[in-house]
């Protein structure tokens, strides 16, 4: 996403700048000595626009923490994976990553996706991005829901059983 | 024939420095306000410790053709992702994974470089015979894109 619009920004700029240079070799009006300044201050305002734009958005998601908090549960789940056997039943509180991905629209069945198969754990709490994690335990967890804790209706957690491999 | 123009356009490419000092500014000081990401690597390196170290006791992993993946119940495509490193030294030695993590992780400064692996120490007693074991890991979180 990041570089598409970097590439638009690019390609603006170059349509911009090779317009100007058509400008000047034309000449007609001769009034401005041939330097459009309406063309320039438009790729300026533009260019610091975007630029801005960009730059906000990339403060505005470090600032709600979801790449930090993602990045913290995958390998949070991936570590009890590891660390558990077959039959145990595994419980994480995941009230912070849950409140952000809720906020930005991601669905709780998508959030948290383990892929038995390749044996990861993926977060996604953007959007458009998310972080995966590998676990080297040859188990399988199955039955990921994400369920209100006991008692509580301000805080999520998310519940998971290892079982043998089944694939 | 005024061909020099307004001048305008000469400062195009200052505007874009200025612009890339701010934009790198910005971005450095966010950063650091907030922090690198989490690191769970030594984590990671613990645990699979922990669990080579049931799995020496069952099994003899000097034996010819010993597969550590499959013997200890470990995933053979994580293990030789390329992020991970076993070293079993005693009478006899194991090596499995990354070898030359062997090195990175002793390399003087490494600590302080996250661009190294990072290895976990421990001992490991069986029939009366020590063995040192280094287990190391170097896998972050991946981004994925969803857009």
């Amino acid at each position: 996403m990041n570089s598409m619009i970097l590439f638009a920004i690019v390609t603006l700029l170059s349509y911009l700048y090779i317009a100007q240079i058509s400008n000047n070799f034309m000449n007609k009006k001769g009034a401005s000595g041939g330097d459009n300044v309406l063309t320039w201050n438009l790729a300026y305002i533009i260019f610091a626009v975007l630029f801005a734009a960009i730059l906000l958005g990339w403060i505005n998601g470090v600032r709600d923490g979801a790449s930090l908090w993602e990045d913290f549960y995958a390998q949070e789940i991936s570590r009890a994976i590891n660390s558990g056997l077959p039959g145990d039943d595994v419980y994480i509180d995941i009230t912070p990553a849950s409140v952000i991905g809720l906020k930005n629209g991601i669905l709780k069945s998508e959030m948290f996706v383990v892929d038995n198969v390749d044996n990861s754990v993926s977060v996604r709490l953007t959007k458009n991005s998310g972080t995966k994690f590998n676990y080297f335990n040859n188990v399988d967890a199955v039955n990921w829901t994400i369920e209100l804790v006991s008692g509580s209706a301000t805080t999520n957690r998310l519940h998971f059983q290892i079982v043998e491999v089944q694939k | 024939m005024n061909r020099l123009g307004s001048g305008e356009g000469l400062m195009f490419f200052a505007f874009i420095f200025i612009m890339g000092i701010l934009g790198a500014g910005i971005v450095w000081g966010v950063s650091s306000f907030f922090g690198s990401g989490y690191d769970g690597r030594n984590v990671e390196a613990s645990t699979l410790l922990d669990s080579l170290k049931v799995c020496f006791q069952e099994h003899d992993f000097f034996s010819p053709g010993f597969d550590v993946s499959k013997e200890c119940g470990l995933n053979a495509n994580v293990i030789d992702d390329g992020k991970h490193f076993i070293f079993v030294n005693g009478s006899k030695s194991f090596i499995y994974g990354v070898s030359d993590y062997i090195n990175q992780c002793n390399f003087e400064g490494a600590k302080l470089n996250s661009g190294y692996p990072v290895c976990v120490n421990g001992t490991f007693v069986k029939d009366g015979a020590r063995f040192d074991v280094v287990v190391g890991s170097n896998q972050r979180g991946r981004r994925v894109n969803y857009g």
